[in-house]
C-alpha cells in the first residue's frame, strides 16, 4: 500500500466517522427538537442575560451581558451537545468498537463531534441574530461579526473540554454532572456576566477554563484595546482540552482493556 | 371511608418515600439544586454593589429561579423516569389512583428539590455576607410550604405534559429559560414589552416571589398568596386531567412502557 492510498484510506475512514455522527446528531436532536427547543433555548438565554445584566448593574451592563449572553448560549446551550457522543457509547455500550478499530478511538470520537459543532455553531449565528433583533442590538451584533473566529476558537475550546470531562467521568455515574458543571462554572467563572475584576476565586478557576480569555478578546477588540495576547490564551486553552480528551478517552480505553469490558456502570 | 382514606395516604405516602430514594442517586437534584443557585446568586449580587433590601429581593427570586429549574427536572421527570425504568405501567394499574402516586411522586421529588436549593441558597448568603434583615419569619415558613404544594402540583403537570413526547429531556431544556425570562421573577414584569406582562400573573411562584420579598423587607401582603394557592389549585385541576389524557395515549399508541 502506498502513502496515497494509506491517507485516502484514513480520509475516507475520518469521513465515515463524520458521517456516522451525522447521523447519530439527527436522531439524539431531531431537527423538530433543534428548532422547537434547542433554537428558543439560545435566544432565550441570550434575551435574559441581557436583560438581567440591566436590572441587576443598570442600563450600561446590557451591552456587556449580551456579548456574555452570545457566549453562554453558544457553549452551554448548543456546544454542549457533543457530550452525546462518549454518552451514546455508554448507553449502548459500543466503545468496545470504538476501541478496537482502526481509526483511533480519540479521532474516531473527535470526528463524531463535528457535525455536532457544525450545527451548534449555525444555530448560534441564527440565535444571535434573533435576539440581537429582540434587543435592539441589531448594530452590535454586526460590529461582532468580524470576530466570530474567536467563537469558533471558544466552542471548539469548550467542546474539547466538554468530552474530555465527560469521558474521564462517564464511570464514575458522573457522566450528567461534568458536562453541567462545566456549564455553571462558565457562567460564573467565564466573564460572561460577571465582569473580571470583583472576586478573586471567580477569576482564578476563569483563566484556566475555556471562554473567560476569548470573551476577553472580544470585549478588547470592540472597544479598541490590544486582543491577541488574549486569543492565544484561549486558544492554548483549546489545544489543552483537546490533550485532556485524548487523555480521557486512553484512559479509559486502558480501563476497558485491563478489565475485559466497557461496562461503565 | 377511613380505611379507604388510610390506603390511599399510605400509597402517597410510599410513593413519596420511593421517589425521594431514587433522588438519592440523581445528579440533576444536585445541578439544578445545587449549583444553578450559587451561580446565579454570586453573579447578581457580586456585578454591582447592592442596598440589603435590592439584596433580599434577589436571593428570593434566585432560590425561586432555581426551584423551577429543579422542578422540571425532579418531579417533572418523575413518569418519564418511570417509563424508562419499565414501571410505569405498574404505577397506573394499581389498586390505588394513579393519580395519588403521580402526586406522591412529584411531592417527594419536590421535597428534595426545595431542600436542597434552600440549604445551598442560604448556604451561599452566608458564604458572600450578604445583609439580610427577615421582618415575618413566621410568614416566610407559611409561604416555603405554599412554594412545596404548588411546586408539587406544577411538576405533576409538567410530568404528564413530558410523558406525551420520547425527547421529553431535550423539552425539559428548553422550558427553564421561558419562565427564566417571562416568569416574574429574578427579572420583573416592569422590563417585559407591555403585551407580554400577563405571562407571569399565571406563575404561582411569581406570586410567592411578592410575598416572600414582602415578607423579608416588612411589607407584607396575602393577596399574591392567597392568588398562589389558586394557582397551585388550578394546576392540580390541570394535572389530573392531563394525566388522565396523557395516560390514555399512552395506552392508544402503546408506549406505557416505551421509553
Amino acid at each position: 500500500m502506498t502513502t496515497h492510498d494509506l491517507t485516502s484510506t484514513w480520509r475516507w475512514r475520518t469521513a465515515e466517522a463524520v458521517r456516522h455522527g451525522w447521523r447519530e446528531h439527527n436522531v439524539t436532536y431531531p431537527p423538530i427538537a433543534v428548532f422547537f427547543a434547542t433554537l428558543p433555548k439560545g435566544v432565550l438565554q441570550i434575551v435574559f442575560f441581557t436583560i438581567l445584566g440591566g436590572v441587576v448593574a443598570g442600563p450600561d451592563h446590557r451591552e456587556y451581558a449580551f456579548i456574555g449572553g452570545l457566549t453562554l448560549a453558544l457553549t452551554t446551550t448548543n456546544v454542549v451537545t457533543v457530550i452525546s457522543v462518549p454518552f451514546a457509547d455508554k448507553y449502548f455500550s459500543t466503545f468496545w468498537r470504538v476501541r478496537s478499530g482502526e481509526l483511533p478511538a480519540v479521532a474516531a470520537l473527535y470526528a463524531r463531534a463535528l457535525p455536532y459543532l457544525g450545527v451548534a455553531l449555525g444555530l448560534f449565528v441564527v440565535e444571535g441574530g434573533i435576539a440581537a433583533a429582540i434587543l435592539g442590538f441589531g448594530g452590535l451584533a454586526l460590529r461582532l461579526l468580524p470576530w466570530l473566529w474567536i467563537f469558533v476558537i471558544m466552542a471548539c475550546g469548550y467542546a474539547m473540554l466538554g468530552i474530555a470531562a465527560a469521558t474521564a467521568t462517564i464511570a464514575k455515574r458522573a457522566d450528567a454532572i461534568a458536562p453541567n458543571v462545566l456549564g455553571y462554572l462558565t457562567i460564573l467563572c467565564s466573564g460572561a456576566f460577571l465582569p473580571p475584576g470583583q472576586v478573586a476565586w471567580v477569576d482564578a478557576i476563569g483563566s484556566v477554563l475555556p471562554v473567560r480569555h476569548g470573551l476577553a478578546a472580544v470585549h478588547a477588540a470592540l472597544a479598541g484595546r490590544p486582543w491577541l495576547n488574549e486569543a492565544l490564551l484561549e486558544l492554548t486553552i483549546c489545544l489543552a482540552s483537546a490533550v485532556l480528551g485524548l487523555l480521557a478517552v486512553m484512559m479509559q480505553t486502558r480501563r476497558a482493556t485491563r478489565l475485559g469490558h466497557d461496562d461503565f456502570d | 371511608m377511613n380505611d379507604r382514606l388510610r390506603a390511599a395516604t399510605g400509597a402517597f405516602l410510599t410513593a413519596a418515600r420511593t421517589e425521594q430514594r431514587t433522588m438519592h442517586g440523581n445528579p440533576l437534584v444536585l445541578i439544578n439544586g445545587g449549583f444553578l443557585p450559587v451561580a446565579l446568586l454570586v453573579i447578581s449580587v457580586e456585578t454591582q454593589p447592592l442596598t440589603p433590601g435590592r439584596a433580599a429581593e434577589i436571593v428570593v427570586s434566585v432560590m425561586l429561579t432555581a426551584l423551577w429549574a429543579a422542578t422540571i427536572w425532579t418531579s417533572g421527570g418523575v413518569l418519564r423516569r418511570e417509563r424508562t425504568y419499565g414501571t410505569l405501567a405498574r404505577c397506573v394499574c394499581g389498586v390505588e389512583s394513579p393519580t395519588i402516586i403521580l402526586f406522591g411522586k412529584s411531592f417527594g421529588a419536590t421535597l428534595y428539590g426545595v431542600g436542597m436549593t434552600l440549604a445551598t441558597t442560604l448556604a451561599t448568603v452566608l458564604l458572600l455576607g450578604l445583609p439580610i434583615d427577615v421582618a415575618h419569619p413566621l410568614w416566610i415558613a407559611v409561604g416555603l410550604l405554599v412554594v412545596v404544594v404548588s411546586a408539587t402540583a406544577l411538576g405533576a403537570m409538567l410530568a404528564c405534559l413530558f410523558l406525551l413526547s420520547q425527547y421529553g429531556v431535550i423539552w425539559s431544556g428548553a422550558l427553564m429559560y421561558p419562565v427564566f425570562v417571562l416568569g416574574g421573577l429574578l427579572l420583573p414584569p416592569s422590563v417585559l414589552p407591555i403585551w407580554l406582562r400577563w405571562v407571569p400573573q399565571l406563575l404561582s411562584l411569581h406570586w410567592i416571589n411578592e410575598f416572600l420579598a414582602g415578607a423579608i423587607d416588612g411589607r407584607l401582603s396575602l393577596a399574591p398568596l392567597a392568588i398562589a394557592v389558586l394557582l397551585t389549585i388550578a394546576y392540580g385541576v390541570l394535572a389530573w386531567l392531563t394525566f388522565r389524557w396523557s395516560i390514555d395515549q399512552a395506552r392508544r399508541k402503546g408506549t406505557l412502557d416505551y421509553a
